[in-house]
């Protein structure tokens, strides 16, 4: 099946077994007997002024050890986002501010003897409020009139634009063609607007964060984080202390999906440990994350498209209105990508526009979630290209395959949008988009289903829909990957490497690509991961980038070892080194049948002679990021009577290059495709008119369980990227940008009814139907 | 108090508070960090646990019910560390990502391949439907109890528990045990404000989500075998107010005569949920959105409540008399609830209508009743919940339909009225539309049979 000995084999998860006992520790699990407990105030105002604060009472409470507020905390600006330095997000928030600029923006920090007694104290703090006008509407966030929520010393420490005068966090634009001349021609314009909404990541572990110290008096952090070396290098400016001082671990993760892509709760538990001299900690409760954690940002795409009279898209101008929330982690990078990571698909376009703006809002904090803006940006392209295709009288699928991106092909867009800075210009080298395309349009029933409108009984109705993206593979240019790698007598091997595995299984994929060089089974591959003060520097798990980059970096150690492995062999057998290979874990020499074993080979260079340690490290970085490309399809059911949408079938046929773990990468594909059905059909934040959240737990925020799920058929489709390892791409994100367009696709296919603003609730598909006249 | 209960066959002793949740027990007293919390509402199952080998969630348990109880947890399974063949088939099959679902999704295997050693999958959806996983998409989950299953996975009996032993250690007993129905109507006289607890499904998320103390007395009601027994008494249906959602899912006798109450049953919450959450405790919680009061409505069920003065039987239009009251007197306690025998041909229907088909919080629930005699329509009754502070029969629309030949005229003005008569504060235009639409269904299966 797989070329490879190891690569492309779905071999034991490193961790699956300590899991399934259930000895695998997450963060809370580790012993934390005389830690002092962490509790927080939150703020109830959308937008308010802190006049006073008095903790006289809540300090009275008896196990209080210390309360923070900005009355005692320096004023360090900050972004919490876990990006590369300097990050290219606004420094626009403190850890404890005199304004709050949302509900559920921190207020004050207790740390005492129990949790009990530090709620009791949270709760006996007495603020004094000053209302100030909130701002929930995106729309109005630019007018001259708007309540302005940040301004001072507040600013971008990269040259990006930042404008809080205007409450822009960031903006974006690029512009090629003769844009208006095309729309001019164009014998078809199609101009619609769509809504896509806040939604929270739900990863099952709560973010938890402990703290405490070393034998030499430094911070040690066990956090549940993607970002280990960004949270040391962040919680240590934050608290004004040198990186060196900070040790972060990453234990065991439970899922993160870009929600821990954030320093969120690093900086406090630090805070109050170094402060108190006490190990510290912190668990966040399903509200708390809610409330306080990060988000999807929510975006009004207004999208014109201009075709010629065989449906060719000839124009395109895509306008994007994100709101940030109150603060602006990645909203520029987010804005950008809701282009960047998906009109290169769509490279036959001569002439287009991207603009966009991120603006702030008193309404909670966006950030990374899988997908970072192209699953926005696809839900408004993908809905577009199947009504120009049926427009044209084509079906949608030869439509796509016209119109889309192919191997050796490029875009301008590739180096208009970049993260913080401008992008790659870049070849796409792998693409089996279309082999996507006709797999899953198998999977699915396409022909026999497609335009059918089945009725099962007088009150449902069928139809398929299908949805195309792209991803990127790690970002070009910036990120950083390192690991080190040693031999040992037995012939194993330690792989320290700076990644972080939030339970991906990219420890495992790791070895894999180790394990495939060196010839050995995974087992011989020791993988630590995730410890700044053990493994070499990663920027770590986020812009799909693991399996890619830290995979490549981990090959070129391999490599230098094998390098190694065969010098010592050489000696050892006394032949000329070009004549040898390893095979099966042995030093070969192919024209005596000679061998010596690693574990031979191991102990001559640890005891013998020319003593030395088998050892390398290496780093990468890509000079382009290879998108991974996808075709979803969705089968969908409307009741007319209760506006009921269910999805009965969900295909998704990607083209990862060359999987790693086979069943890790459908993993991978089936979650985000699941997490995008939730995100599609009920997923959202629902508001008060005061901007506080009302469905801030699992019993009103529903994600989707066993009884919601359709039939899933996830199908790999081989290619071979040439600059990653082993030839593999990314898998882990892309996922997740197809099922609302093509749920909506199929939704139109089955009722001829367009819906532009997700999620699909029954109360929303029942007034679409009746506002077409259809119910 | 201290109280002592078998952790996977062994007795421990712990001591505090009644309403201490066992999640927090077993990790922070007892170091078994293998239960994780993952909503603190018994909502996504990571922290299942067998109680007395049913499955519930820990978070949801008040350590005073644990007394003289077996619990069994993840690190149960594999004592050395060497894994079960269920776990191990989680191993195999991919279906361990991050993890973090994993002790919770194998407890809930567990507790199903104890009942049913070859389950199906449609079985193995509804064992593990209070689950949630964010990694995968379930399907190497079920694999992996299929596999488990095919090589032929056996559970051992849940282990025994040690004797209920309980000292009280604060002032004024808070906890109380009655072993008798007399005993319990006694503490009620004696102490009005003991909050008596079933399930606990509701009290425990209502005292974590509001950061409340919680009552001061509480009384477990698990152990009055006067609440329990589902039985047939002179053509009425006499359902234990102790039975749990999953006895009453599971009776053949409910799903024979009130299929509305068997379907209500099943959709309460996953199966750690049902396993514990009573009949009488959705009713006298009294949540507008409970699931069953629209069912007791539409059914004409009344409910028995009795105290040491003796015993009457309120009709189910009595029982809710407010948002969250009753009308329940401090020295009573629901003992069952009477459902009379439908009438020959009788139809029933229940819908519940939520953004997402598994365990919602209901937006709209539904519930019709009737039957064809001569041709005419009889018997109506029409029960809704979840769009008002009490459920409430529609009774200007039983009145008109009752009598009525069904035809296609019937059928529409009886969505007009049954539109009128839905007055939801929120989604107003829509509960108002659907409720509408339901009625028709119900009516239009007497025209268009299916």
């Amino acid at each position: 099946m797989s070329e490879f000995q190891v690569v492309g084999h779905s071999v034991t998860k490193y961790d699956a077994l300590a899991l399934a006992t259930g000895e695998a520790r997450f963060t809370d699990d580790f012993p934390h007997e005389g830690f002092l407990e962490l509790a927080l105030l939150w703020s109830s105002h959308a937008h308010a002024e802190i006049v006073s604060l008095d903790t006289s009472e809540a300090e009275g409470v008896p196990g209080v050890v210390a309360i923070f507020s900005a009355a005692n905390v320096p004023r360090v600006l900050y972004t919490s986002a876990g990006q590369g330095a300097p990050e290219p997000s606004p420094y626009d928030m403190v850890l404890f501010d005199t304004t709050v600029r949302h509900v559920g923006d921190r207020v004050a920090l207790v740390a005492a003897e129990s949790l009990a007694a530090a709620r009791e104290a949270v709760g006996k703090i007495r603020v004094e409020w000053k209302p100030l006008p909130p701002l929930f509407d995106a729309e109005a966030a630019r007018d001259e009139g708007a309540p302005k929520l940040h301004g001072g010393d507040h600013h971008a420490p990269l040259p990006v634009p930042y404008d809080p005068g205007h409450n822009l966090a960031a903006s974006v634009s690029f512009d090629f063609g003769d844009r208006e001349g095309a729309f001019d021609r164009a014998t078809r314009v199609e101009e619609h607007e769509y809504r896509v909404q806040y939604a929270s990541h739900c990863a099952l572990e709560p973010h938890a964060a402990l703290a405490s110290f070393d034998e030499r008096g430094r911070l040690v952090l066990v956090s549940s984080t993607q970002v280990p070396f960004h949270a040391r290098r962040i919680t240590a400016r934050v608290l004004q202390i040198p990186t060196g001082m900070v040790r972060v671990i990453k234990p065991r993760i439970g899922g993160g999906f870009g929600g821990k892509q954030e320093v969120l709760i690093e900086p406090l538990v630090a805070l109050a440990a170094w402060r108190t001299k006490r190990p510290c900690r912190l668990v966040l409760s399903r509200e708390e994350v809610f409330v306080s954690g990060r988000t999807r940002h929510p975006v009004r795409l207004r999208l014109r498209t201009g075709a010629d009279p065989r449906g060719n898209l000839t124009a395109l101008d895509l306008d994007a209105l994100m709101g940030a929330g109150a603060y602006g982690p990645h909203a520029l990078t987010v804005l950008s990508m809701v282009g960047g990571k998906t009109l290169p698909l769509f490279n036959k376009i001569p002439a287009m526009r991207f603009q966009g703006n991120s603006v702030y809002t008193n309404l909670p904090v966006g950030g990374a979630y899988r997908g970072y803006g192209a699953t926005q940006g696809f839900f408004a392209l993908n809905q577009q290209i199947d009504m120009h295709a049926r427009e044209a009288g084509e079906d949608v699928i030869s439509w796509i395959k016209r119109q889309t991106i192919r191997a050796g092909e490029t875009s301008p867009v590739f180096k208009a949008l970049g993260e913080g800075k401008e992008g790659v210009d870049q070849i796409v080298r792998s693409c089996a988009l279309e082999a996507c395309l006709d797999r899953g349009a198998e999977a699915i029933g396409w022909k026999e289903k497609r335009g059918r409108r089945l009725c099962p009984t007088p009150d449902t109705v069928r139809g398929v829909g299908v949805a195309v993206a792209m991803q990127g593979s790690a970002i070009p240019s910036i990120d950083l990957a390192s690991v080190s790698l040693k031999m040992n007598e037995d012939g194993s091997f330690n792989l320290l490497a700076g990644a972080a595995d939030l339970g991906t299984g990219a420890d495992t994929a790791l070895g894999q690509i180790v394990a495939e060089v060196l010839t050995v089974p995974t087992e011989k591959i020791v993988v630590l991961s995730g410890d700044t003060d053990v493994t070499p520097f990663d920027v770590g798990a986020y812009a799909s980038s693991t399996t890619y980059l830290s995979g490549k970096a981990a090959e070129k150690a391999a490599r230098d070892v094998a390098s190694q492995i065969l010098a010592v062999g050489a000696r050892m057998l006394e032949v000329p080194r070009e004549e040898l290979t390893l095979a099966a874990g042995r030093v070969c020499h192919a024209p005596s049948g000679r061998s010596v074993s690693l574990e031979e080979v191991a102990c001559d260079a640890l005891y013998a002679r020319d003593q030395h340690q088998i050892q390398a490290s290496a780093s990468h970085v890509a000079p382009e990021s290879p998108p991974p490309f996808l075709a979803q399809f969705a089968e969908v059911e409307v009741d007319r009577r209760t506006g009921h949408l269910r999805v009965i079938k969900f295909v998704s046929a990607v083209d990862c290059g060359q999987p790693i773990h086979p069943a890790l990468a459908e993993g991978q594909v089936e979650g985000a495709a699941l997490n995008g059905i939730g995100y599609a059909l009920w997923e959202e934040y629902r508001f008060d008119g005061q901007g506080r959240l009302t469905n801030p737990n699992f019993w009103d925020y529903k994600i989707p369980g066993v009884r919601d799920l359709p039939e899933m058929v996830t199908i790999l489709v081989p290619s071979s990227e040439p600059s990653g390892p082993f030839g593999a791409k990314s898998v882990s994100e892309i996922g997740i940008n197809g099922p609302g367009p093509a749920i909506a696709n199929a939704f139109f296919d089955a009722t001829g009814v367009r819906l532009f603003d997700q999620p699909f609730t029954p109360e929303k598909v029942l007034r679409a139907l009746r506002e077409a006249g259809g119910s | 108090m201290i109280l002592s209960f078998a952790v996977n066959g062994k007795t421990v002793t712990v001591e505090g508070p009644p309403l201490r949740r066992l999640l927090d027990v077993l990790r922070e007293d007892l170091g078994l960090t293998g239960t994780k919390e993952g909503c603190g509402e018994g909502e996504c199952g990571a922290c299942a646990v067998l109680l007395d080998g049913h499955l519930v969630n820990s978070c949801l348990v008040p350590l005073f019910q644990v007394a003289g109880r077996s619990v069994e947890t993840i690190e149960g399974m594999a004592p050395q560390g060497s894994p079960d063949a269920l776990q191990r088939a989680f191993m195999d099959e991919g279906a361990v990502q991050c993890g973090f679902c994993t002790p919770g999704m194998v407890m809930a295997s567990r507790a199903l391949l104890r009942e049913n050693p070859s389950p199906r999958r449609k079985e193995i959806r509804t064992a593990l439907a209070g689950n949630l996983c964010r990694c995968t998409g379930y399907e190497p989950i079920f694999r992996a109890v299929e596999g488990a299953a095919a090589a032929g996975y056996e559970v051992a009996p849940p282990p025994p528990a040690p004797e209920f032993r309980v000292t009280c250690t604060e002032e004024g007993r808070i906890a109380f045990f009655p072993e008798s129905l007399p005993e319990a109507l006694e503490i009620l006289r004696q102490h009005p404000d003991a909050v008596p607890v079933a399930g606990a499904t509701d009290l425990l998320p209502d005292l974590t989500r509001g950061g409340l103390p919680g009552p001061h007395r509480v009384m477990d009601l698990t152990r009055l075998e006067e609440l329990r027994g589902i039985r047939e008494e002179d053509g009425v249906l006499v359902l234990g107010a102790g039975e749990t959602f999953a006895s009453l899912g599971r009776s053949p006798l409910v799903r024979r005569l009130f299929p509305s109450l068997g379907e209500c049953a099943a959709s309460v919450g996953g199966v750690a949920v049902q396993n514990r959450a009573t009949l009488g405790g959705n009713v006298m919680n009294a949540s507008a959105a409970a699931d069953s009061p629209p069912v007791l409505l539409a059914l004409d069920a009344r409910g028995v409540l009795v105290s040491g003065e003796g015993t009457r039987e309120v009709p189910a239009k009595e029982l809710w008399t407010a948002y969250r009251r009753t009308a329940r007197r401090p020295d009573e306690l629901l003992t069952a609830v009477k459902i009379p025998r439908p009438a020959p041909g009788t139809r029933e229907a229940f819908f519940k209508l939520g953004p997402r088909r598994a365990l919602v919080i209901s937006r709209l629930t539904l519930v019709c009743a009737a039957r064809l005699e001569e041709g005419r329509w009889r018997g109506v009754r029409i029960a809704v919940g979840s769009v008002a502070p009490v459920p409430h029969r529609l009774e200007e629309l039983e009145t008109f339909l009752e009598g009525r030949v069904p035809e296609e005229g019937a059928v529409r003005e009886a969505r007009r009225l049954a539109e009128d008569l839905l007055r939801p504060r929120t989604s107003r235009e829509y509960r108002r539309d659907v409720g509408g639409n339901l009625v028709g269904r119900f009516l239009s299966s007497w025209i268009s049979p299916r």
